[in-house]
């Protein structure tokens, strides 16, 4: 991760028009685009098209922009205001949904965070997943903001184009669903005090 | 902050906690672990929290995958290459580089049923976006051999012998259209902003920046489009019944082709007949294994000919390939593999379903 300060000089060395340094952001967040993209459609063709889209905006209007410490909130937010743009004009993407799984490739390609390891957490985690598969699309899209991708609540409202209440209420009302999936009992309770003390 | 009334979610959704949780400071560290000493009552919350905090960022999220994020890139430079064209003459010299922007190539055979369509080229549709004011150039290939086009926007054509293209002057509108019959090979230029469409009888095919071919016998009562890499958006023609006739069709991936049969205007999906590797030459390593379990083997499979495979992982998962499969093309591929696992494999909608007992 990128220090504030390198990512201030990284956005001032872009706005100049320097290639490396927009080639530089992509790499930076691409991935996690793409990751949240997920969140707010299926559709891959209509997340990568969105992808492509906000950054030929992104280095056409680079003289334009202004100064930022958030690279990467002013690129949810556009992500997210593309694709929801792109959803309701254009009827094409509806057709290309079936195609989705096609980006499913070998565990070597695939960009994951890493399992835990132990047997306890494993199965800690499948129960967690197996909640979240039950929040809907909006809780989940706010909780991978907060916890995958680190944003704030505040920041959270601006990208989903919320208030800050709602945003605030989709969180907590996830959280009380998943906390069932993380209850502790006896046995881990031991486990956790060793550890901690 | 009252935190010592806080539960498990109280504080999974407090910014400070979360902090904390993911990125700890000897400072935040400090507080925390002092909090806990004057309330230990509140373990089981905090551990809670902090389950929720670690578990959430740590699921497993949608697959990204390296060539996606490549892939996008490059028809992002591919894109401004063909912008900065138009500009002063200092960028001429990427020239090259545009000319390596993704060039999409396809060959069109197509037959038709109707004589009486042989008269006319199909009118352009009611749903067409192209202006009325549109220049035609009709193209007619009476001669021997191939003849070479190039469209307006520098994608190139060979049109087959006893066949018709008809194409606009120029490519005004937001789709870059064409009509054809008979047979002919396209090599598009890439351009996202406009899809390519050929109206052919009854079939349209539509280009979302990608390659395939499309091929019917005369007279046969049925198109074929196959799909040679990328990804290729099929329709039947009935713009005038349905407002979205794209979302009854199919989308075609590499190794997939979609069978039109024109009277039904019905539209089924496979694999094709000689699927062939995706992964570049170069790439290409050997299908060897030993004492691989089988999803790693299916999983291969899967990447070298993009098509899924779908199987049960709880049921092979006791199950071990050593097999050397790397001249076999993909059907002896399977063939050997499900006789090795006492499997059976069959190709449904354009994937590859894996039917086992398990080891």
């Amino acid at each position: 991760m990128l220090s504030r300060s390198q990512n201030i000089d990284l956005w001032n060395t872009f706005r100049r028009g320097d290639r490396a340094a927009f080639q530089r952001i992509y790499e930076l967040h691409a991935r996690e685009l793409v990751s949240y993209g997920y969140r707010i459609t299926s559709n891959v063709q209509l997340i990568e098209d969105s992808l492509h889209d906000l950054f030929i905006d992104l280095w056409q209007s680079r003289e334009n922009l202004s100064e930022t410490d958030s690279i990467k909130f002013y690129l949810f937010r556009s992500l997210r205001n593309k694709i929801q743009r792109s959803q309701q004009q254009d009827v094409f993407y509806k057709a290309a949904d079936v195609a989705q799984m096609h980006h499913l490739e070998g565990d070597d390609e695939l960009i994951e965070t890493q399992w835990i390891n132990t047997e306890g957490q494993q199965q800690l985690l499948r129960q967690l997943d197996a909640g979240y598969q039950q929040l809907s699309p909006r809780q989940q899209q706010a909780i991978d903001l907060r916890f995958r991708h680190h944003f704030s609540n505040e920041e959270i409202a601006r990208i989903m184009g919320i208030n800050y209440q709602s945003a605030c209420k989709f969180i907590y009302s996830a959280l009380k669903v998943l906390r069932e999936n993380v209850r502790i009992l006896g046995l881990y309770l031991v486990f956790f005090l060793k550890d901690f003390l | 902050m009252n935190y010592d009334q806080y539960n498990a979610e109280d504080f999974a959704a407090d910014d400070d906690f979360k902090e904390w949780v993911s990125h700890p400071t000897p400072r935040s560290e400090a507080f925390w672990r002092g909090f806990l000493a004057e309330y230990p009552e509140r373990y089981y919350q905090v551990e809670e929290g902090r389950r929720l905090v670690e578990g959430l960022y740590q699921l497993p999220g949608p697959p990204v995958s390296e060539r996606q994020i490549s892939g996008v890139w490059t028809r992002i430079e591919g894109t401004l290459s063909a912008k900065e064209q138009v500009a002063p003459p200092r960028w001429l010299v990427r020239r090259q580089h545009w000319q390596l922007a993704a060039s999409v190539a396809m060959l069109l055979a197509l037959g038709w049923l109707v004589r009486g369509y042989l008269a006319e080229a199909p009118a352009p549709l009611a749903t067409s976006q192209s202006t009325h004011q549109q220049q035609w150039i009709e193209a007619t290939n009476d001669a021997d051999e191939t003849m070479s086009l190039q469209l307006p926007d520098g994608s190139r054509i060979d049109l087959g012998r006893n066949s018709r293209l008809k194409y606009p002057k120029e490519f005004t509108g937001s789709l870059r259209e064409v009509y054809l019959t008979g047979e002919a090979f396209f090599d598009i230029e890439k351009n996202p902003q406009k899809p390519f469409m050929v109206y052919t009888n009854g079939l349209i095919t539509k280009v979302l920046g990608t390659s395939f071919h499309v091929s019917a016998p005369l007279y046969a009562p049925s198109v074929t489009v196959s799909v040679r890499s990328g990804r290729v958006s099929v329709y039947a023609d009935k713009s005038t019944t349905s407002p979205d006739p794209e979302a009854t069709g199919v989308v075609l991936t590499p190794n997939q082709k979609a069978v039109f049969q024109r009277r039904e205007a019905t539209i089924s999906k496979s694999v094709v007949e000689k699927p062939v590797l995706l992964i570049p030459e170069s790439q290409k390593r050997l299908f060897a294994f030993e004492e691989a379990p089988a999803q790693e083997v299916f999983e291969a499979l899967q990447k070298a000919y993009g098509l899924e495979v779908v199987f049960d992982e709880e049921v092979l998962r006791k199950c071990f390939l050593t097999i050397n499969l790397t001249e076999e093309d993909l059907y002896q591929k399977l063939e050997v593999i499900c006789k090795v696992l006492g499997a059976q494999y069959k190709l449904i909608d354009g994937q590859v379903i894996i039917y086992s007992r398990g080891c």
